[in-house]
């Protein structure tokens, strides 16, 4: 899988999950998007998990704070 | 008050509050971060043990301590209160968590056991100041419908702020806790207990 379909995946769940479309190369943070609570985060890093069949840590599930490192946490555990 | 009320989860627990917890609470209440949507706490260590005198004797009034089952480690705070035995309703909050912590959904599914299965009340509220959005969201995401605005209702140093505040009926409890359980059961494959 590319990392492209990584983002495309990300992208797909953030509407799922939130209703959120986003955009292309946008790094949206927890912080700045209300609906991105505690309870939807797990799901997103959930239904993640499930598409890609990776599992995050505890420690990686607590520091994914934005789409980047969203992104990038699960492209690392694709590759490994 | 002072209880024996422990509800244990798949990842995390409750546990009732005790003064050697004091120091836990000024460390997190203390956080001006964590703690703006909070009343804010004074008097240092001594005014915090003052506080838990008071409160051991304050009837109807349930605060825990959140803490991970591995390790045993405190990660947050919890409360459950104004319970009125008649009319079989309460209030939760108090609710604060450690920066980074991840149990904020099963510390939610574990406060709701405590109203519908240990206390067995009818229904509870929570109060959220209406600004702090994520949490609002937080109740929304859990499947909660019932809310309603109370227009001023908090004061924080003089200032009043709108609270949203949601309701969970026990015939709205199966379906929560459902949503909740699963959550927390999948979290809590992070945080094995052997």
């Amino acid at each position: 899988m590319l990392r492209a379909q990584i983002e495309e995946c990300v992208a797909d769940i953030f509407q799922a999950v939130l209703g959120l479309k986003l955009e292309r190369g946008t790094n949206a943070t927890r912080s700045s998007i209300a609906a991105w609570d505690s309870l939807k985060h797990v799901e997103i890093i959930f239904m993640l998990e499930d598409e890609l069949s990776i599992e995050f840590s505890e420690s990686q599930m607590a520091e994914i704070d934005s789409v980047e490192k969203l992104i990038d946490a699960a492209w690392a555990k694709y590759e490994a | 008050m002072k209880h024996d009320v422990n509800v244990i989860g798949h990842g995390f627990r409750l546990r009732p509050i005790g003064d050697a917890d004091a120091e836990f609470v000024l460390s997190l209440r203390g956080n001006r971060d964590k703690s703006r949507y909070l009343h804010p706490i004074s008097g240092g260590l001594e005014g915090q043990l003052r506080w838990l005198s008071a409160y051991y004797s304050r009837p109807g009034d349930y605060y825990f301590v959140v803490e991970k089952i591995s390790d045993g480690n405190s990660e947050g705070l919890i409360s459950i209160y104004d319970v009125r035995e008649i009319e079989k309703t309460a209030e939760w909050g108090r609710w604060i968590l450690v920066p980074g912590s991840i149990a904020a959904t099963e510390s939610a599914w574990l406060i709701y056991r405590v109203a519908f299965e240990h206390l067995e009340l009818s229904s509870v509220v929570c109060r959220t100041v209406a600004d702090n959005a994520q949490v609002v969201s937080f109740h929304e995401s859990c499947g909660i419908r019932r809310r309603r605005l109370m227009e001023q209702y908090f004061e924080f140093g003089g200032v009043r702020s709108d609270a949203i505040e949601h309701q969970v009926q026990l015939e709205d409890w199966a379906e929560i806790s459902t949503k909740l359980e699963r959550l927390a059961k999948g979290i809590a494959r992070r945080t094995p207990r052997d």
